[in-house]
């Protein structure tokens, strides 16, 4: 594990989330960890922020932050919402550690008139070669757990992910490629040609 | 911190100059309350706290009354300087309650067109009418907007009320263990309590003042108080099935088991310092205590009670569960209010709001810290 490169990857990530939304507007973040996009997107960008942890831990943090927190477990939903309540809904890194992806995906597709949701590629060409090579289960640096030990318990690919959406007519606005080792959108050729191969970190901006 | 010196405190009295219009329809007066402070007020007045006591607290919730007191506030842990909530950094106000037995009018005061104590003479109060004396004790102490208000249990319940009834006076609110409405469960418990207390011989139909006290009721009411305040696990690691006096069962009805001596013990102390009417008046004042109705839903009597919310429940809390507590959370956060809602894990029961030291106290210095940062800008 690499928590300099992870970081840089969470970093990136939160910008380029922060610049899909409007200024002004609703936000859920679910799995928010101690809030800090929430912040940003409410210091810079003017929103209405709400966090959703399940964690003790972070929302102290978060409340030593004036971030706003409610401890859930989204995978229980929130049914008494009303259907667009937010403006956007984000799930940031958290597709992934669920157990019931599908259910949740639904959920926030309902709850927000946008969604945003990002996850680690697990088609990485990285990851293929471990794989194929070792024939062990693949680590990586945003993937650095054992089998056994690993929350990461729905791994998808950028493919599977645009299935999903195509299967069950979900509009992707917008998405966005990361490589860890080069920080900020990927760009060019690789981008175009073959993102479920060369990209480590897909991030996108959803509407149904 | 333990290097402090203590923090020595005094009750003060006001003497509210007018009547109160209670919720039962009836103008009630004369009304004294007895509150402390803690800390000083600064200058732009945004550093004001208001605690809210329990059914059996008092306006004593930190420090000590004397050099040579060895019982200090019931909210020592969280209150005084240094602590989570930090007399150094804030004002603190603490009252009690109307209808209560520590300073404040109750039906254990004098009447005075009577000379006698009230007695169930007394009118029958509400949470709101609670809430109507401590708005009259800030008007005069001349706070016109609270930080917070926080408490637990019948405190949270004012908290919330606060709220509701002066909502441009309250800045945020931290109703810990609390609800918007008191359960049937918890209504049969009163009930029963109050059973025990009207069914001592001694009772007297409340006029018991000049006479031999209703201490067998009020100490049973006690007893089923306490074990509702507990949890299962709690009882179970505080004594188990050990016996208080001896190594063998004794077979007969005499105390054996430790939960007995300790349930009688409480029972016996609470006597000493509670007055029978008082229970009677503060449980009826949580029974009716339901801020859904007559707008039939949370969501409709909270739509003006902008601020901050901090919301807390205890997982092993079966008086207050917390169920109860996400009823408000989820009603605030279709309002869009901002709230942070957290369920503590603890084995306390529904005193946890009374025991859970490090995780509450972190909770409510961080979300008090941070609260009055937002207010100060607010205010600039």
């Amino acid at each position: 594990m690499n928590p300099e490169k992870w970081k840089s990857i969470q970093r990136g990530d939160y910008e380029i989330i922060a610049e899909m939304i409007e200024p002004g507007s609703s936000v859920l973040d679910i799995g928010c960890s101690e809030g800090e996009l929430l912040l940003s997107l409410q210091n810079k960008k003017n929103c209405r922020i709400q966090g959703v942890e399940i964690d003790f831990g972070q929302i102290l943090q978060a409340t030593s932050r004036g971030v706003p927190i409610i401890q859930h477990n989204i995978e229980k939903g929130m049914p008494y919402l009303p259907d667009r309540f937010y403006d956007y809904v984000i799930l940031s890194r958290t597709l992934q550690v669920l157990f019931q992806p599908g259910k949740v995906l639904e959920e926030i597709l309902r709850i927000g008139k946008h969604a945003v949701v990002s996850f680690p590629n697990f088609g990485h060409y990285q990851i293929r070669s471990y794989l194929f090579f070792k024939g062990l289960m693949p680590k990586s640096n945003i993937l650095p757990f054992e089998w056994y030990n690993t929350p990461n318990i729905h791994l998808i690919t950028i493919n599977d992910f645009k299935k999903y959406c195509r299967d069950r007519d979900i509009e992707i606005q917008e998405e966005v490629f990361l490589d860890m080792d080069s920080p900020g959108k990927m760009s060019g050729l690789f981008n175009r040609m073959a993102p479920n191969l060369f990209a480590q970190y897909g991030i996108y901006l959803l509407r149904r | 911190m333990a290097t402090e010196t203590p923090l020595l405190v005094e009750t003060q009295y006001y003497n509210i100059p007018e009547n109160i219009q209670l919720d039962s329809g009836k103008e009630f007066g004369p009304i004294t309350v007895a509150y402390e402070t803690y800390g000083s007020l600064n200058s732009r007045k945004s550093n004001a706290i208001l605690i809210l006591h329990a059914l059996s607290g008092d306006a004593h919730c930190a420090g000590y009354h004397s050099p040579e007191d060895n019982k200090p506030g019931w909210w020592d842990m969280m209150v005084g300087p240094g602590k989570p909530i930090d007399s150094n950094k804030y004002f603190i106000i603490s009252s009690n309650v109307l209808g209560g037995c520590k300073g404040t009018t109750g039906p254990s005061s004098i009447n005075p067109e009577t000379g006698n104590p009230y007695g169930l003479s007394f009118p029958i109060i509400t949470i709101n009418d609670m809430v109507k004396v401590q708005k009259k004790l800030l008007e005069h102490l001349e706070i016109p907007q609270l930080l917070t208000v926080v408490g637990g249990s019948m405190g949270g319940m004012q908290a919330l009320q606060w709220m509701v009834s002066y909502p441009d006076s309250v800045y945020s609110c931290i109703p810990i263990a609390a609800t918007s409405r008191l359960s049937a469960q918890s209504i049969a418990f009163n009930e029963v309590s109050r059973q025990a207390i009207i069914s001592d011989p001694n009772y007297n139909n409340g006029d018991y003042y000049d006479g031999p006290y209703p201490e067998k009721g009020l100490a049973v009411a006690r007893m089923i108080g306490h074990i509702t305040y507990l949890s299962d696990e709690s009882m179970h690691q505080k004594f188990g099935r050990r016996l208080q006096f001896q190594e063998e069962l004794s077979y007969n009805f005499l105390t054996e088991f430790q939960v007995e001596s300790y349930l009688h013990h409480q029972g016996q102390s609470f006597v000493r310092r509670f007055d029978a009417n008082s229970l009677l008046y503060l449980s009826k004042a949580m029974d009716y205590f339901d801020l859904a109705a007559g707008a039939n839903s949370l969501e409709k009597t909270f739509s003006r009670s902008n601020g901050h919310y901090l919301v807390v429940s205890f997982t092993s809390d079966w008086l207050f569960p917390t169920y109860q507590s996400w009823e408000i959370t989820s009603a605030l956060q279709k309002l869009r209010f901002p709230v942070t809602f957290t369920e503590i894990d603890s084995q306390y029961g529904h005193d946890a709001f009374l025991l859970e030291k490090e995780q509450l106290g972190a909770l409510l210095a961080n979300f008090l810290e941070s609260t009055h940062q937002q207010f100060e800008e607010e205010l600039s």
